[in-house]
């Protein structure tokens, strides 16, 4: 049995934004701070609250509860904040923390098991994933009723007695939305390209070492390593393909597997940057083949990659579908990335490093 | 929900042909608590009754079956994420935090490939059911769940309710089966 705690004193939250609010938004979407943007799990009032007004759920990242409580603006209620540990409804939701367990758990320990009046818990319907509505009211007594997605509609969801319009329960993926997921992508770009090139280096001076070691060239470690930092060089318009162009081109490239799209993305850049910001008139084709070729190898590779990653990013990719085309891309990819990397090695150092 | 309103969504669609989603329609109660969860619109109302509309949509996060009173949907969830399903296999990691706080539901397996046992909590289970092996805790509230070894593709976890159990003890406000 649940045990019935005094109803906690709900700590007071305000319904509009101040600057720090905003900035904070801000930084979090490059990245900065994220994982730590969170708030005190527990019972939170906005203005008000009387045991006629409604609790609403959400989780511990702060934007989540700013969302929310901007979209109360003006109005009286009870906001429930789990702790899913400064992670966001959804991701929460298919993590399991924003979840029935925990839910229970804090109707029980904030006091709200005693609470008078509606006994009614607005959910985010992104958090049903993780919540099991019956469960929750058969533990409770509560009635769970899931709201829209997106914090927005709130109101007129409240104002028209709990009706969603169709278009409130359907998660969508505007051109604004992918484009805000561009800076934190980017960011998490970061700390593997700095690997990639350490390891790239490290490669270059070894294989240097050796091949001088053993007599088949006498460059320098310096060489190799400018070989090196030009074999990387590929990642900069690789990272600008798969993670600044690719979700913006997303519905109007062919295919329908993510990794497919990235390896079109990154062929018909390569051939729109040879076709009309390079043009290679009168270069013999022999010559071309053999100095353009790797990047694509490469580049298709790593956008295709990128590509691939951004299912995790994507409101509609399905855990089957991204298992089914790993299966298919990931060794194509490896094959397209080691392929390229060794034929762009060779064909620097035997050009004396210029590409 | 009509056909009209639906084809508003179908901009964005990822591979066909490959989602776990089953719907039991025998077992349904046509509460609509699938169309009040569902992101995709994978489920509708015909009739009155509540109808797979749009399997092919389903991205597997698993809310319908979760929250499904009676049992009568089931699916793998799991978060469509490739660096999710790398990392979880390079390190074993994500799919151990995830594993813990999945086991309270109804017919969610949430391993990925290997074994997909299911977890079903206790009270819901019709004392019949030959498949979903339970102990009747003494609490009515209790929340503990039993182990389920089966496949979740070739035959489901909770066996179907008999159609005369359905509406007085299963489901409907919550209580469900065995009592």
């Amino acid at each position: 049995m649940l045990r019935r705690f005094p109803l906690t004193r709900a700590k007071s939250l305000s319904d509009t934004w101040t600057w720090r609010d905003y900035w904070g938004a801000f930084k979090v979407r490059w990245g900065i701070g994220r994982s730590s943007y969170r708030m005190d799990p527990g019972l939170y009032a906005l203005g008000t609250p009387s045991d006629e007004d409604l609790i609403f759920v959400t989780a511990n990242y702060k934007l989540s509860v700013d969302h929310l409580r901007k979209a109360l603006l003006g109005r009286n209620a009870w906001i429930l904040v789990l702790d899913t540990k400064g992670i966001n409804v959804w991701c929460a939701a298919g993590k399991g923390t924003f979840g029935t367990e925990e839910l229970i758990h804090r109707i029980e320990t904030t006091g709200l098991l005693g609470k008078k009046g509606k006994r009614l818990l607005i959910l985010p319907q992104l958090g049903a994933p993780g919540v099991s509505a019956p469960e929750v009211e058969q533990a409770t007594g509560f009635r769970v009723i899931y709201g829209p997605i997106r914090a927005k509609d709130i109101p007129q969801f409240l104002d028209s007695g709990f009706r969603a319009t169709e278009q409130m329960r359907r998660v969508t993926f505007s051109l604004l939305e992918r484009i805000v997921l561009i800076p934190v992508e980017l960011t998490g770009l970061a700390v593997p390209s700095i690997l990639l090139f350490c390891i790239l280096s490290l490669v270059g001076v070894f294989s240097s070492w050796v091949g001088s070691f053993l007599g088949f060239t006498t460059r320098s470690v310096g060489h190799a390593l400018i070989v090196s930092s030009q074999t990387f060089f590929p990642i900069l318009p690789a990272a600008f393909l798969g993670v600044i162009l690719f979700p913006i081109l997303l519905p109007i490239l062919p295919g329908r597997a993510f990794s497919f799209k990235g390896a079109v993305l990154a062929v018909s850049g390569i051939g729109v940057y040879l076709g009309v910001l390079s043009p290679l008139d009168g270069v013999p084709y022999a010559t071309i083949i053999l100095h353009q070729v790797p990047y694509f190898f490469l580049l298709g590779a790593i956008v295709s990659y990128l590509a691939l990653n951004f299912t995790g990013s994507t409101p509609f990719t399905s855990l089957s579908g991204v298992l089914k085309e790993m299966q298919i891309a990931l060794p194509l990819q490896t094959v397209g990335f080691l392929v390229g990397t060794i034929w762009l090695w060779i064909d620097l150092f035997t050009n004396g490093g210029t590409p | 929900m009509s056909t009209r309103s639906m084809s508003a969504y179908k901009s964005f669609r990822y591979l066909q042909g490959v989602t776990t989603l089953r719907f039991y329609s025998d077992r349904c109660i046509s509460c609509g608590r699938c169309i009040e969860v569902c992101p995709h619109a994978v489920f509708g109302r015909q009739n009155g009754r509540v109808v797979l509309l749009d399997r092919d949509a389903c991205m597997e996060c698993g809310a319908c079956a979760r929250n499904c009173p009676a049992c009568a949907i089931e699916v793998r969830a799991g978060v469509g994420c490739a660096y999710a399903v790398l990392a979880s296999t390079l390190f074993g990691k994500l799919r151990k935090g995830m594993g813990s706080s999945r086991s309270m539901s109804c017919c969610i397996s949430e391993e990925p490939k290997s074994s997909p046992s299911c977890w079903v909590p206790a009270e819901r289970v019709s004392r019949n059911s030959s498949c979903c092996a339970q102990e009747k805790k003494a609490s009515q509230n209790s929340l503990s769940c039993v182990p389920v070894e089966n496949s979740l593709l070739e035959s489901p976890c909770c066996t179907p309710v008999p159609k005369s159990t359905k509406n007085t003890h299963c489901c409907g406000g919550g209580g469900c089966c065995g009592s």
